[in-house]
């Protein structure tokens, strides 16, 4: 097995990171100009190549560009084949059908023109940008990372995920186990019935597992700290503030005449949200161990990004704007340097 | 510092243990034992209140921890007094992360960062992990994972620790690094320990009482000594101390070998041990490897590793937790298959085969018997497994009963104890009489009475004309049953050869009776008594 170091000294917020490419998206949805896609896109990827994390999670960026290529391949080939005709210079033509009478509105195959293609391509420029700077996010932050700078509320939440991110391999190899031995039992005969030949010794063996883990938990102090009085009341606020969004949302969205003021909903009901998010909180007694903090280099990075927005918003597209705003979105790279 | 006064623990109206008087002390290293399934994991439990908090059961009496009734107390309210750690550290562990899993405990009890940051410092040290801090669970050895563990119960600074079973997994190095770790912390730190073990071999000598389960409700605490004498479960050197009759009771092969001048000389002019010879003629080889390679990626598991396995024979592969005893056993049921080198089974390539025929030519036994069991009752089981390999009916459920006649046919396999479960899964995968049989790690969590039912069941196996080979560290079985050993270390093979002269050869793997009566060779207790009756 590779033995897998993971690393935490020097290490940036997690939402430093978020609110940066959150900058970037936004940068990327409100421009329509395909180079000032490109710069972005290119920026995103040295930036994740340059400063990725450790960690199995350093992978995301390639599985984005797989995802964003994939995407271009399929949006391309759907197009040519069934896509309206554009006129320009044809590259090839591809074999028609005639539909019957009734999918008249379809066209299949024909001719395929370069500028076709290129309409295609930049159309979907934008979609694989965003799954690039999605992609590039996540390999720059490690999950629990970011969990830990989650509200104390949410810290329940946190460690359910975290357990259960380390309880599910454990199922896996369960499973793979199990299978092996039955396999070598010999057991043949229909395939519902070797289903549950794996899935009962399974299940038995995660119950088992589960219960080692709870009296693990209980002992080491788990939830100690959490059955204080007010639990309740925050529970309840935060129920009804997060109904309030979602109707205030629902009215926004859908004007109906008898409650016409739907920002005022919003408003009380975040309002709630947050009291209740701070009064549970403020019930926990947890603590983090090795917190990350705020460090200059990332309060800076968000302000890079809201840069680059502004610079992609406002800026006339000359080649020199270009070359800024393609310098803009490596600056971190360059700024905080090749990560160990 | 743990007292239970008048404590009872029924389950279902059965009673685990009745009218427990007891007193640990503070700084006091107390290790309990008992039969498997007598109760001793029950009695740990009650003590930071994991039953009947997790488990249910109706406790009654008065258990005080630290000087206070934990009666209306939750386990999670005992944190920072008693640290507990379980069977299967692995399953108890809750980041992915050495540092954070140390941190963990501190984070729920909401210390300060700078008081979790220098517990976590002051615990890498003391417990020399860290060199492992930023590494993740899932790459650490055994030993490694037991260590972490008790580093984690350690940083919420309590006065108790309690361990079930912490060396059962381990090989004899890791076992001898964790027990000397426990005494450390009794004697440096102060703290109060209770360890629940079948290995007594592997203890005792550190232990300052013995809480004995009787396992028929009865429980008492005595200093080793007494309790050992009385005892019907003890290691080899007590028995031999016992049979010698030696005075006061050695607990350590140092205080022993004083003790065995007598009976050395005594062996002198004694016939060496008799050889054990194959009962199975002629000793045919069914398996063999010829240098073989089998890597996972790009780490190499088993390197130029050649060995044959014969009818007749039971081999003992041993080594290191991750030597490649695993690997090995995996490469001969046909999960894995050589990179490099040639391997057969009764002339035929294992990965060549369709599972069925191979499951006639290959029996394995995985470390949780579990794994292999699926219908409701025992005597399911045994008829699933005729039907599936198309054996006359009653050929399991009779094999069961040569193997252990007194297990009920109408009981869910996991209603089983520990040993009958391990016999049911050796009767289902031996009733096809695969000539090879293999068992990973057969005797976790086995007292010694059921360890030695294990042995002579092997042995009627291996006279049937079984190629047996168990992957196993327990070198207390092995020198009771094993004809032959093979050692691996790092993936190589580094040792083969009879039992007698790859043991006695090596400090670590060496049975007690043998360190006690070196130079001479006798390794168990029936060696000794084979060659004093010869000489009478």
């Amino acid at each position: 097995m590779k033995s897998v170091a993971l690393r935490t000294g020097s290490r940036i917020h997690p939402l430093a990171w978020w609110g940066w490419a959150f900058a970037l998206t936004f940068a990327a949805s409100a421009t329509s100009n395909t180079w000032v896609l490109a710069a972005i896109t290119v920026g995103a990827l040295v930036v994740s190549l340059n400063c990725r994390s450790d960690g199995p999670w350093r992978q995301s960026i390639n599985y984005a560009i797989y995802l964003a290529v994939t995407l271009l391949v399929i949006r391309l080939v759907i197009a040519m084949v069934f896509g309206a005709k554009i006129p320009g210079h044809v590259l090839l033509t591809l074999p028609s059908t005639h539909l019957p009478q009734w999918l008249s509105g379809i066209s299949v195959g024909g001719p395929v023109t370069s500028e076709k293609i290129l309409l295609i391509l930049r159309e979907g420029a934008k979609l694989a940008t965003l799954v690039i700077i999605f992609g590039a996010a996540s390999s720059l932050t490690q999950p629990k990372e970011l969990l830990k700078s989650l509200p104390r509320a949410l810290h329940e939440a946190g460690v359910i995920v975290v357990v259960s991110t380390t309880f599910l391999p454990q199922i896996v190899a369960s499973i793979k186990r199990v299978r092996t031995a039955q396999r070598l039992r010999g057991s043949r005969g229909s395939r519902g019935l070797s289903l549950t030949r794996v899935v009962i010794p399974v299940i038995e063996d995660a119950l088992t597992k589960s219960l080692d883990l709870a009296a693990a938990m209980e002992s080491r102090g788990y939830g100690q700290t959490q059955e204080k009085p007010g639990r309740r009341l925050s529970a309840v606020m935060l129920l009804v503030g997060l109904l309030g969004i979602v109707a205030g949302v629902y009215l926004l969205l859908i004007p109906t005449s008898f409650i016409n003021f739907p920002w005022a909903v919003l408003a009380a009901a975040a309002a709630i949200s947050v009291i209740g998010l701070w009064l549970s909180g403020k019930n926990l007694r947890l603590t983090v161990y090795r917190p990350i903090k705020w460090n200059l280099e990332a309060v800076t990075l968000p302000l890079l990004g809201v840069s680059l927005a502004a610079a992609a918003g406002t800026v006339l597209h000359s080649t020199t704007a270009l070359i800024f705003i393609l310098l803009l979105a490596c600056a971190p790279a360059l700024y905080l340097g090749r990560q160990p | 510092m743990i007292s239970l006064t008048n404590t009872s623990l029924r389950y279902q109206g059965d009673a685990v243990f009745s009218d427990v008087n007891l007193q640990i002390l503070a700084g006091e290293f107390v290790l309990l034992m008992g039969a498997t399934g007598s109760g001793k994991s029950s009695l740990l439990r009650v003590m930071n209140g994991l039953t009947p908090h997790l488990t249910g059961g109706e406790l009654t009496g008065e258990v005080h921890v630290d000087d206070r009734s934990i009666r209306n107390l939750r386990p999670r309210d005992l944190a920072e007094s008693i640290g507990y750690i379980g069977q299967d550290p692995l399953a108890g562990f809750v980041s992915d992360r050495v540092e954070d899993e140390l941190a963990f405990t501190m984070e729920s009890l909401g210390l300060s960062p700078d008081v979790m940051r220098k517990r976590v410092e002051e615990t890498l040290d003391l417990l020399g992990l860290n060199a492992l801090r930023a590494r993740s669970m899932a790459t650490l050895s055994a030993g490694e994972q037991q260590r972490v563990a008790i580093g984690a119960a350690l940083t919420a600074h309590p006065k108790i620790l309690l361990l079930d079973e912490p060396t059962s997994a381990l090989d004899p190095t890791a076992a001898d690094e964790v027990l000397a770790l426990l005494q450390r912390l009794v004697h440096d730190v102060g703290m109060t320990i209770v360890i629940a073990e079948h290995r007594l071999e592997r203890v005792v000598q550190y232990v300052d009482r013995i809480i004995h389960v009787h396992g028929d409700g009865h429980v008492s605490i005595s200093d080793p000594i007494t309790a050992l004498q009385e005892s019907e479960f003890v290691p080899p050197l007590i028995e031999l101390a016992r049979r010698e009759s030696w005075s006061p009771l050695p607990l350590t092969i140092r205080d022993a070998r004083r003790l065995a001048d007598a009976l050395r000389e005594r062996l002198i002019t004694a016939s060496p041990p008799t050889k054990r010879h194959n009962a199975f003629q002629p000793a045919e080889t069914f398996a063999l490897c010829d240098r073989i390679n089998v890597s996972y990626g790009k780490h190499n598991a088993l390197r130029d590793v050649s060995l044959t396995f014969s009818r007749g024979t039971i081999s003992a592969v041993m080594g290191r937790n991750g030597a490649g005893k695993s690997t090995l056993l995996a490469t001969f049921v046909g999960l894995k298959s050589p990179d490099k080198g040639a391997l057969t089974l009764g002339g035929h390539k294992p990965s060549e085969l369709s599972s069925h025929s191979l499951s006639r030519l290959v029996g394995f036994v995985p470390q949780e018997p579990g794994d292999l069991l699926f219908s409701e009752s025992v005597s399911a089981e045994c008829a699933a497994n005729d039907k599936d390999r198309g054996l006359i009916a009653g050929t399991t459920s009779d094999l069961l009963n040569i193997i252990t006649p007194e297990i009920d046919h109408d009981l869910h396999p996991r209603d089983l104890s520990e040993g009958q479960r391990l016999a049911l899964a050796l009767a289902v995968v031996a009733a096809a009489e695969p000539p090879l049989l293999l068992l990973d790690e057969p005797t976790r969590g086995l007292d010694y009475r059921a360890k030695a039912r294990l042995g002579t069941i092997l042995r009627k196996l291996a006279n049937a004309g079984h190629a047996i080979v168990l992957a196993t560290h327990d070198v207390e079985l092995v020198a009771e049953i094993a004809d032959r050993v093979v050692v691996l270390a790092e993936g190589e093979l580094v040792a083969d050869g009879e039992t007698e002269d790859v043991l006695t050869a090596s400090p670590s793997f060496a049975p007690q009776i043998q360190k006690i009566l070196a130079p001479s060779r006798f390794m168990t207790i029936h060696d000794v008594i084979n060659a004093e009756q010869s000489q009478a």
